[in-house]
């Protein structure tokens, strides 16, 4: 009997040692460690398209989930709150105070509007990015040696898109290009930052394809050439690199991928990102689950019923500022863009039901036209919205072009491209020869056509005039840095090289 | 001794049995205990046959018996006797109760040892004594006081929460403000049970143990210092908590069971200003305060107003009187067969507070065999157990304005006044274990055991917002599973003249695994159910799983000569799934050497001293962390956002996956937090065992503490973990136990014991830089680590008092401008005078400076044991000395935001002085709603306050009833009793209860007070 327990005890032992091998390796399920994340192609090609959602997410808003400093349950669609809010067009018919605040460049105070001063999740982006320059390389298994370089360019879009629209936001930035970078950074001036931007799309373009397979929406929403190059041809603007910059849009007027669709292509670009008119956008599609609901995109603050729950208007460009910005409209209703972009309500049906839209596009009062550029589906309610957030397009890169030609001296081409947006528009050509005229007219037409879109304040920062529309900002302020936002409480933990904005430091 | 001189006689006996097989005869005998009580129903019988039987009401029994045969006496409570019968004499057996049984063994790590020749710091409770009279959720708020250097603090007074227990000072530190636990490992019968949640899988907040019935739990040791507790490698450093069950003894099966009912009171609560002086308050601080244009609220100016005549008492309206009830009943016993175990116990604790409360259902079976002539003992044990806590969804607060009306008045009859909800946390466990024991040859024995473990906790939460109208159901399940395999080896040879040998060879594998599944919605009208109900897609669910696995191999070497001279040792590596390839492996020795000096020969002639030794050990035990996969770098795939969208896992619908932010990224560096502890003791015993005495010293440095240090935001990490910080406890703990017989029939039993602990920093990454916690409770800073100073300690700004004149605000001389309050506050008469430290003219975090140590310096207990005759007094007392507490509870209700009024109750300003005009010697600042900065701020050293006390905890009084008259009706023992718990409170701390304090001492404001309770029960022995 003791020999049979010895034998069991032995028999024990040696099945022990056997399923002691691998008894230590435990990995997660529901996710991957470091060393399983970059394998295959397929890791490759998910660790690309996690930065650009990454940055879909910087520019929709920082919020709670991303830092605890932040109270912010939800993002708001931060890319209009940089790009627009301080324009001097907006009004805040529901007295919204923290809009108010916005539009009177208090940026400090209000702890609603502080997640907007916090660049994490820019730099979030650009660390996936470093990640995917880092590891990538070795990754053989799966795809072409054509497909990885394409990956790896993008990549480097990506990680310049995010400094270049950073810089955009806070002007002077940390540039971080390394993996793993937890050295306390300062900030670099501007120009660097910009140069930066050149430098790597132009080791960017060469590799990057015009179009990707797929829809239009998906590829636009990618890094391509057009994209690299339009990126490329901003960050050279604010080097005031016109030549530069207009040689880079030429190549994308020249290569014929895009062009100007006509008026009645309007909703589906705004509504639905399917236009051969963007060029760069952030996708957002409901088939593939990519939406926002009430938090995460700015037609939540835009629109009302009948295309939303919300009763009344929160933000909205008065009456009388669209007559102003589009004169032709005030004169003869010709710029058909009026209709496109604005829309007035029937606010006298009962708030429960679906309100009808009036055929007058400026029908309602001064506070009350609905800026109606990007429309979802009317249902009333807040749910799936899947509109696009157009960063670069067609008219925009004909309209900047336009700008370097006629600061070049080049008018004849400066004009050409001017009013292929102003015929498309319905209004008459220009035909004003005289450059400063001409500059200023092309500034216009740029507020004009891209109204709402996310440009307005970075083209007046960018010529340092922002001060001229906004009554909150001295010519003094602007000089020290009041068009950019102010850096975060946040930046300057574990990080004694930080600064604040010379501005910022004496203001709220 | 005893022991092996019992052995030896027992298998002189068992040798001599063949020969004295003469002829039997039946002879009367007689059971006493020590006191020369009879007892009755007491088992005596012969040992290895069927011939037993039950002691009269006389305590007389009959036997047939031969010479040489070994008579075996058992009763419950007393130490199972064998006596070899030779002469008449040995006829009348003496029992002695058990919770005497120090002389014997005692479980260690692993296996057993001699009391005697223990060399490591380890204390004993035998729990019937305290299980028995008292009831509570769990047993570790019964071991309150009992321990020396075991710190054991009941923070809530909510049914079902958890005790927080700290062995020999506080060695951890959380990641943000909350204060973290250096939690004990616990140990069932030789199984590591799961004793908590990462709290990221927790979805209870049940305290995990309190499934446990105290009642069948027969001992509790606490392993305290290195060389007992490194056998236990890995997770020892915080100290082990053996606890061992209730087993079957031989003769008589042993039934028992325990009624009792408790009447719960509500204890003082916090003062209210009721009514009219509400009314008045809020009518004076908008006279004196508010700005133009802004008037007192309708319902404390207009006397139409529905509300203006109330003055409800909320607190009165929701705590109440509650019974508590708890029953338990077992059968157990034992033979040459094995033995058995059975019991079940059920337990329904109603809180004072409405909708709270905890219900306990447990089963026991715990059953051994013996095979093969003993030559295999198997053992199984089943426990299954379930909790039940109710608790109250967020919306329910006893603190509204007294002007509200209560939900029973006629003016809002029917409507729902206060949050609607519901929250139920259902708790399960069911372990399993199996171990065979095989006697390979003389002193080699070789043990096998599997144990498998389960556990699950589930939650069902329903909350209904009286403002949005919106509904929100949450559901969770968190399950556990435990697997764990362990071989041993144990030789014990003696020889020669007096060496004796204890020799152990170990191994162990365990795998915990855990995972959660959670669902919640939110719906846009109230629903009425109480589980997820999906109504329109707003709905969010998770899951995740987490699994770590631990492979161990130990050995620990005694020996003994004598029992004079003990020399230890033991080693232990552990392999941990949690670290990287290159840095898995972790060792754990321990030395440890003892010395019974009272055996050597000058102390001979000392008929006092009955035993006295001294120990020294040394060792080096660990812990881990909860998060299975950090060290691994944790890549993040995403997850649906709050609206089910896919916006944060894909891009164009590809997902992939980025670094978890919050993690940082690999670290092959991360490794064990290791703790060096040095311990020397001496233990002794006076005067025939009336007087016993231990003393222990120690040292203990936790090397390598985990911290998260934050990083630049331009890394696009938020934190990153580091094996970090270096915390040394200091400590001495006495413990003194009397048990003097007054003569006749009084006997008084006194065990006091208190213990010194000081907690401090030692050292911290990047030349001590100090390092800034992550506020995640909205503070505008923090807490600090500090080298040199204590865990946990404060950093505030430093109170002078309160501006009485203009002139007392300093200006600066430079630049003429006035010292800057808080948030760049302009500061002015009333408020708050803070010391600017660093005289830069700005009060800021800058200027905040350590004042005070929330860990205690003093923890201790006294028990007094009363007995006369049949009846017994048994009074429990706690105490903490030198502890610094912050009354945030006081904090919390004078600051005033600017709706103050009606949006809660208010504390009656009579109370407390508090500044109102210019020469007002007040201790707290003006009361301004509209003021910029709040005056009233958390870290303000004015709110530091002594938190000692000394708690009467429970009193019990005990009656054994007529034994002759329970004999007739079959009974053999009953008891009734009467226990008081949470007698009286003496403490400095103006609060409402030093105890109810966060263990970084902060009292717990939103907390649940602590009940008293008044409690009547039976036991009965049958």
């Amino acid at each position: 009997m003791r020999n049979k327990i010895f034998v069991t005890c032995l028999t024990l032992l040696l099945f022990v040692s056997q399923g002691c091998k691998d008894w230590l390796n435990q990995l997660p399920i529901n996710t991957v460690t470091e060393d399983q994340a970059w394998q295959t192609a397929s890791d490759a090609e998910g660790a690309v398209a996690k930065s650009f959602a990454i940055f879909r997410r910087a520019l929709a808003g920082l919020t709670k989930d991303d830092t605890p400093s932040t109270t912010r349950a939800g993002a708001w669609g931060d890319y209009y709150f940089w790009g627009d809010l301080r324009s001097g067009d907006w009004i805040t018919p529901n007295n919204d105070g923290d809009w108010q605040a916005g539009f009177n460049n208090n940026l400090i105070a209000r702890t609603q509007l502080e997640p907007m001063t916090n660049w994490r999740l820019f730099y979030r982006s650009i660390e996936q990015c470093n990640l995917v320059l880092e590891n990538v390389p070795n990754i053989t298994e799966g795809f072409t040696i054509e497909r990885k370089a394409q990956l790896l360019a993008e990549a480097r879009f990506m990680r310049a898109m995010a400094h270049f629209y950073a810089a955009r936001v806070w002007g002077d930035i940390p540039i971080n290009l390394t993996a793993r970078n937890v050295a306390p950074l300062g900030r670099e001036p501007i120009k660097k930052v910009m140069e930066m931007v050149v430098s790597e799309m132009e080791e960017a373009i060469p590799v990057l394809p015009w179009m990707y397979p797929g829809n239009r929406k998906k590829a636009t929403s990618r890094g391509t050439k057009g994209a690299a190059l339009a990126l490329k041809a901003h960050a050279l603007m604010w080097l005031k690199e016109y030549q530069g910059a207009s040689d880079a849009m030429k190549q994308i007027i020249d290569e014929g991928v895009f062009r100007l669709v006509p008026m009645e292509g309007f909703r589906d670009m705004f509504d639905k990102g399917e236009s051969d008119e963007l060029i760069f956008q952030m996708y957002y599609d409901v088939s593939d689950g990519e939406f926002s609901d009430y938090y995460g995109h700015i037609m939540t603050y835009y629109l009302t019923n009948p295309y939303t729950s919300r009763g009344n208007l929160s933000l909205a460009v008065p009456r009388s500022r669209v007559l102003e910005v589009y004169p032709d409209y005030a004169r003869d209703k010709s710029d058909k863009r009026v209709a496109e972009f604005f829309q007035s309500i029937d606010f006298s049906v009962g708030e429960n039901e679906l309100r009808p839209v009036l055929a007058d596009p400026l029908a309602n009062g001064e506070r009350q036209i609905m800026f109606a550029k990007f429309r979802k589906a009317k249902d009333r309610s807040y749910n799936l919205m899947d509109g696009p957030v157009p960063i670069f397009r067609y008219a925009d890169i004909l309209l900047l072009k336009a700008e370097a030609d006629a600061r070049l001296g080049k008018v004849d081409e400066s004009l050409v491209n001017l009013n292929l947006v102003r015929v498309r528009a319905g209004i008459p050509a220009f035909d004003k020869a005289d450059q400063p005229l001409l500059i200023e007219e092309v500034l216009e037409e740029r507020r004009r056509e891209l109204f709402g879109e996310y440009h307005r304040v970075y083209d007046l920062v960018r010529l340092g005039r922002l001060h001229e529309f906004n009554p909150s900002i001295t010519e003094k302020g602007e000089l020290d840095g009041a068009g950019f936002f102010p850096v975060s409480d946040e930046a300057f933990a574990n990080n004694p090289n930080m600064t604040q904005t010379y501005y910022w430091q004496f203001n709220q | 001794m005893e022991t092996i001189i019992q052995r030896a006689c027992f298998l002189l006996a068992v040798l001599m049995l063949p020969l004295l097989s003469v002829a039997q005869k039946a002879h009367t005998g007689k059971v006493i205990d020590q006191s020369g009580e009879t007892l009755i129903g007491a088992t005596v019988g012969v040992k290895g046959t069927e011939n037993f039987t039950v002691t009269d009401a006389k305590g007389n029994y009959t036997l047939t018996l031969k010479i040489g045969d070994v008579i075996i006496c058992s009763y419950v409570g007393y130490v199972t006797k064998e006596v070899i019968y030779r002469q008449a004499a040995h006829l009348n057996i003496v029992l002695e109760s058990s919770v005497e049984e120090l002389e014997s063994a005692i479980v260690i790590g692993y296996g057993s040892q001699i009391r005697e020749e223990v060399t490591g710091s380890i204390s004993e409770i035998k729990m019937e004594k305290l299980t028995e009279t008292q009831v509570s959720d769990s047993f570790e708020s019964l071991l309150q006081g009992k321990v020396a250097g075991m710190n054991i603090q009941l923070n809530s007074g909510e049914p079902g929460s958890k005790p927080t227990i700290i062995i020999r000072g506080l060695a951890a530190v959380s990641r943000g403000d909350a204060s973290a636990v250096s939690e004990p490992l616990y140990v069932i019968d030789g199984v590591p049970i799961i004793s908590r949640t990462a709290d990221e899988f927790s979805i209870t907040s049940t305290n995990v143990l309190a499934d446990l019935n105290p009642n069948d739990i027969d001992d509790v040791v606490v392993l305290k210092d290195a060389s007992a507790a490194a056998i236990y490698g890995s997770r020892a450093a915080n100290g082990v908590i053996l606890i061992t069950t209730k087993k079957g003894l031989r003769g008589k099966p042993q039934i028992s069971f325990n009624a009792r009912t408790g009447f719960n009171f509500v204890p003082q609560l916090q003062d209210v200003a009721g009514g009219a002086k509400e009314r008045e308050q809020v009518a004076r601080l908008y006279a004196s305060y508010a700005p133009y244009g802004v008037s007192l609220p309708n319902m404390y100016s207009d006397i139409n107003n529905p509300f203006y005549n109330n003055s409800s008492d909320w607190q009165g309206y929701l705590y109440n009187t509650s019974v508590t009830q708890d029953y338990s009943g077992s059968i157990r016993g034992a033979g040459d067969f094995g033995q058995y175990s059975i019991s079940m116990g059920h337990m329904n604790n109603k809180g004072i507070l409405f909708n709270t409360g905890f219900k306990r259902y447990s089963t026991m079976a715990s059953t051994s065999f013996n095979a093969l002539k003993n030559v295999l003992v198997i053992n199984n044990t089943l426990a299954v157990s379930r909790t039940d806590q109710s608790r109250n969804p967020d919306g329910v607060s006893t603190g509204y304005s007294s002007l509200l009306p209560l939900p029973n008045a006629p003016v809002v009859k029917g409507a729902e006044v206060y949050g609607l909800g519901k929250n139920s946390n259902v708790n399960d466990r069911i372990r399993f274990s199996s171990d065979a024991t095989a006697n390979l040859i003389k002193n080699l024995t070789y043990k096998v055991s599997l144990s498998l473990e389960y556990t699950r906790s589930m939650q069902d939460q329903y909350s209904a917002s009286r403002r949005t109208l919106r509904a929100t159901n949450s559901s969770g399940t968190s399950e556990s599973r435990n697997l764990l395999f362990q071989n041993t080896l144990n030789y014990a040879p003696k020889f020669g003249d007096g060496h004796s040998l204890n020799f152990l060879l170990g191994q162990s594998a365990e795998k915990i695994e855990t995972k959660i599944t959670s669902v919640n919605s939110v719906s846009a009208a109230p629903t009425l159910s109480e589980t997820v109900n999906w109504p329109t897609g707003n709905a969010i669910g998770a899951s995740n799983y987490t699994a770590s696995s631990i492979l161990s191999y130990f050995s620990r070497l005694d020996y003994s000569y004598k029992g004079k001279y003990m020399v230890g040792g033991s080693l232990r590596a552990d392999g941990s799934s949690k670290f990287g390839q290159a840095n898995r492996w972790g060792i754990f020795p321990s030395v440890s050497v003892g010395w019974n000096f009272a055996k050597e020969a000058i102390f001979e002639d000392m008929d006092w001293l009955v035993n006295g030794k001294i120990r020294a050990s040394y060792g080096i035990s660990g812990t881990t962390w909860s998060n299975d996969y950090l060290a691994l770098g944790i890549m993040d795939g995403g997850k649906l956002d709050q609206y089910n969208s896919n916006l944060v896992i894909s891009y164009g619908g590809i997902a992939g996956y980025s670094p978890s932010w919050y993690d940082g990224f690999k670290n092959e560096n991360l490794t064990w937090v290791k703790s060096q502890m040095s311990n020397v003791g001496m233990d002794v015993s006076l005067f025939g065992n009336k007087i016993e005495l231990i003393f222990d010293a120690y040292e203990k440095l936790t090397k390598g503490l985990l911290l998260t240090t934050s990083l630049p935001t331009t890394s696009g990490y938020n934190e990153v973990y580091r094996n970090a910080a270096n915390v040394l406890n200091r400590g001495l703990e006495f413990t003194f136990n009397t048990n003097l017989n007054a003569g006749g029939n009084f006997n008084w039993n006194t065990g006091l014991n208190f213990a010194l602990n000081r907690n401090r920093v030692v050292a911290l990454p990047d030349g001590n830089a100090d390092i800034i916690k992550t506020s995640t409770s909205g503070q505008d800073f923090g807490s600090i680590v500090r080298t040199g100073t204590p865990l946990n300690g404060f950093f505030f700004y430093d109170s002078q008092g309160i501006y009485q004149t203009e002139s007392e605000i300093p200006v600066n001389p430079k630049t003429g401008a006035k010292l800057l309050g808080l948030q760049n506050k302009k500061l002015a008469v009333g408020d708050r005078n803070f010391k600017d430290q660093n005289g830069d003219y700005i009060i800021d975090v800058k200027d905040r400076v350590y004042s005070g140590d929330p860990n205690p310096k003093w923890t201790g207990g006294w028990t007094n044991d009363f007995r006369y005759k049949n009846f017994g007094l048994n009074i429990i007392s706690t105490f903490v000395v030198g502890r610094k507490i912050v009354n945030t509870a006081l904090l919390e209700r004078l600051k005033f935001g600017k709706d103050f009024a009606g949006s809660g109750s208010m504390p009656n300003f009579d109370n407390y002085s508090i500044w109102e005009k210019s020469g007002d010697i007040a201790k707290y600042p003006t009361l301004n709603p509209w003021n910029d900065a709040s005056q009233i701020v958390s870290y303000d050293s004015e709110y530091v306050e002594d938190g000692s006390y000394f708690k009467v905890k429970a009193a019990t009084l005990s009656y054994n009833l007529n034994s002759k008259l329970l004999s007739r009706i079959g009974v053999g023992r009953a008891r009734v009793y009467c226990t008081f718990d949470n007698i009286v409170t003496f403490q400095k701390y103006s609060g409402p209860d030093a105890e109810l304090v966060t263990i970084d001492g902060f009292d717990a404001s939103g907390g649940y007070p602590m009940r008293r309770m008044m409690l009547f029960g039976v036991s009965l022995g049958l």
